[in-house]
């Protein structure tokens, strides 16, 4: 992993890939390394969609090596949807491949010549890049279908749909999975609208002949990687609940809590929770003939994922996941788990964010545009996003969009982008992260490891109440170190619990590098990452105010607890003050 | 609730279990802190009440103390296990990030007068309680809502529940 492929797109003749050493990025993989590229490459005027800007695709620093779970891949770029920095990441086959193929990230720049849509094959014995006529307005099923046979034995397809050509603040770039089904995405913040802009529609990857990557010192990372097994193994969310329910197995206690946001967050609690509960949703899956429990790619332990099946055994889609259940099911007063499906795989078909299209629809809801509860208009509204109707280009803007085309206040976004599925009235401290993430509302961005183990900013009273911005900061300096490793993040539940687990990824990665790392240093790579993303968001002109909840989560109680939230600016400011 | 006779119910594991997460209802043992009411009302081995149930709410509020946490008449319990993410972790009981849900935590005995007051608890199970407590609550007379078990007997409904026997095919 010590090629970074740069694909000039603006070339004469036509894009042009050239195999470039990874220099100053060295050290960094994953989150790390895309946003690093972007922080130092990219212009932070640019427009989004403009050539200036750069779609960054980049493995983790653990991908392609023998460690269980180290499959995530990061796209980076500047955001249509933000305006800011945008790290999105996804799990799938592509980032083990690539890493083994020895590159560390692919760099899509320069200005688009012309509006031919390219495919990208990489290969142990190239890259060939040619223009394809067949692929324009082609979805990524189509895609699927056109491409299967050159990369399901030992490749992966990354891609763009719909959403994606089209320019769409809402769009996603896809990574298949182990059946080579693109049910994968790097889904916030619009990163499919910027490989779209470059012209480029599909890569192909073959990593026949590939092998895994070997570590600096084999013995020790073989005893980091059986501790790193037997540590997941053993933790009752990763060795048990996920397994058998997959995420969505949160729906009935977020519910339960009153912060499961219903109907575009009027209220915390939906009536129909159990009937689209993972608890539900996992004994229908197996009474048709699907599965509740399966892996998104090679190495997968937690097996998290599933196969959604429909009334007469055929596959639908992979299981929806509780951010999906959520943004579709409870958000949009939608307790129907066929039409969540159906929801899910048109989504991923046209190349869409579940949680920002589902939040978009409740807007749309809201406004009148169709009634909350009823799941075939909200199908229908997802085509016409597909479509690229004039109503669905502006529902595929995203949901503050949405909003405001309809002069509805209530868009539950920061920075731009919809908040996921927990409502922060409720949670407080994920409200937190939420406002001061760069990278706009994002769960993702405050979830991993555990702060204590790190020690970051010192150790805070448990029992008190103070210190919520404290533990939002440190819990993103570990969430920036995990996303730059190519580890999925659930492996956070054990992390979090676990401190000889937490050590044994940081012995995986001292092993595989020959580096010394400790706990203080994981802490120092993540901030190091999350000070690229500061610096960007403010030389793009973001500024403490955009660091703030919609002030209706402060105005407006939210049912069954009454609760709004009231953690105050000075607070917020505190988090990177 | 008044007096109505039990009705002998048949019915399959799923559908049990999707009324388990619905919340069946428990006719006594109220006025007790929430471990007495798991441990002596509904069975629950001790072991399992303090390793597994880590994740409680009453009456929505997640608990941290089952001690001073009581139950009151009408009251809803939800019980689950251990669960993903950062949400998940901000719920589990005493956890080091409960200070995230500080707004909703349940404030102890709060609101109740400790007495043995007689009444009927709401139950709900999530996740692994379904797999593990299900036959322990089919042992006993349950309140069920009667629109589950389709009722035909009015004398049997009381205030919309069925107080039931249940018998899982």
């Amino acid at each position: 992993m010590d090629t970074i492929l740069r694909i000039d797109v603006g070339a004469a003749g036509g894009p042009k890939a050239t195999p470039t050493p990874v220099g100053d990025y060295a050290g960094l993989g994953g989150r790390g390394l895309t946003s690093a590229i972007v922080a130092t490459e990219v212009p932070a005027d640019a427009h989004p969609l403009g050539p200036e800007n750069k779609l960054v695709i980049a493995p983790g620093l653990l991908s392609g090596t023998a460690a269980s779970m180290s499959g995530r891949i990061s796209v980076g770029c500047k955001s249509p949807l933000t305006g800011g920095i945008k790290e999105a990441n996804a799990g799938g086959q592509a980032g083990q491949l690539l890493a083994r193929l020895g590159y560390a990230a692919i760099v899509l720049e320069g200005a688009r010549q012309g509006d031919d849509l390219y495919v990208v094959r990489i290969s142990k014995d190239g890259v060939t890049i040619t223009a394809d006529p067949s692929v324009r307005r082609a979805t990524n099923y189509q895609l699927m279908d056109k491409f299967l046979g050159e990369y399901d034995k030992t490749g992966a397809m990354i891609a763009i749909g719909t959403a994606g050509e089209m320019g769409y603040g809402n769009s996603t770039v896809s990574i298949t999975d182990m059946e080579g089904r693109p049910t994968r995405h790097a889904g916030r913040g619009g990163v499919g609208a910027v490989m779209g802009s470059k012209g480029i529609k599909a890569i192909l990857i073959d990593a026949k002949g590939a092998k895994s990557r070997k570590p600096a010192d084999p013995e020790a990372f073989k005893a980091a990687s059986k501790a790193w097994v037997e540590g997941l193994e053993k933790h009752p969310v990763t060795g048990e609940g996920l397994p058998a329910y997959g995420t969505n197995v949160l729906t009935n206690v977020i519910n339960e809590a009153g912060g499961l946001p219903t109907r575009n967050f009027a209220t915390g609690q939906f009536e129909g929770a159990s009937k689209i509960s993972g608890e539900t949703q996992a004994e229908l899956e197996v009474a048709r003939g699907g599965s509740a429990t399966h892996g998104c790619h090679r190495g997968c332990i937690i097996q998290c994922s599933g196969t959604f099946v429909n009334k007469d055994g055929r596959y639908v889609t992979k299981q929806p996941e509780y951010e999906t259940v959520w943004a579709h099911g409870a958000n949009c007063g939608i307790d129907d788990l066929d039409v969540i499906a159906e929801l899910d795989r048109l989504d991923d078909d046209y190349g869409l964010d579940t949680i920002e299209m589902g939040a978009t629809i409740a807007v749309a809801m809201e406004a009148g545009v169709a009634k909350f509860g009823d799941g075939q208009a909200a199908i229908e509204l997802v085509r016409e996003v597909g479509k690229g109707t004039p109503l669905g280009r502006i529902l595929g803007s995203g949901t503050a969009t949405t909003a405001r085309v309809y002069g509805i206040e209530h868009a539950p976004c920061v920075k731009g982008q919809a908040m996921p599925a927990y409502d922060p009235r409720a949670v407080k401290g994920i409200g937190v992260t939420y406002a001061t993430s760069p990278m706009g509302a994002d769960h993702t961005a405050g979830y991993a490891v555990a702060t204590n183990i790190l020690k970051v900013g010192g150790d805070v009273d448990p029992l008190k109440a103070e210190g919520q911005a404290e533990l939002s900061k440190n819990l993103q300096i570990a969430t920036a170190a995990v996303d730059a490793t190519g580890m999925c993040l659930f492996i956070a539940f054990a992390v979090l619990d676990q401190p000889d687990t937490f050590q044994a990824l940081v012995d995986l990665l001292n092993a595989y590098y020959g580096w010394n790392l400790d706990a203080a240093g994981v802490a120092a790579y993540g901030s190091k990452i999350l000070a690229f993303e500061r610096d960007f968001n403010q030389r793009a002109g973001f500024t403490s105010a955009d660091d703030r909840l919609p002030r209706y989560f402060k105005r407006e109680p939210l049912a069954p607890h009454n609760v709004t939230f009231d953690v105050s600016d000075a607070e917020l400011d505190s988090v990177f003050g | 609730m008044g007096e109505a006779p039990t009705v002998r119910v048949t019915l399959s594991r799923p559908a049990f279990k999707a009324l388990l997460q619905r919340g069946i209802g428990i006719p006594d043992g109220t006025g007790t802190s929430v471990r007495e009411f798991l441990q002596r009302t509904l069975g629950i081995d001790p072991a399992y009440v303090e390793e597994q149930l880590q994740t409680v709410f009453l009456d929505g509020h997640p608990v941290d103390d089952f001690d001073r946490a009581r139950v009151r008449p009408g009251a809803v319990l939800a019980l689950s296990g251990a669960m993903p993410g950062l949400a998940g972790a901000t719920m589990r009981r005493g956890g080091y990030y409960a200070r995230m849900r500080e707004g909703i935590t349940h404030a102890g005995a709060h609101g109740t007068d400790g007495s043995a007051e007689e009444g009927v608890v709401i139950v709900k199970l999530f996740n692994r309680t379904l797999a593990d407590l299900a036959e322990t609550l089919a042992k006993r007379p349950l309140l069920v809502p009667g629109d589950a078990v389709g009722s035909l007997d009015p004398e049997a409904e009381v205030d919309g529940w069925v107080l039931v026997a249940v018998t899982l095919a």
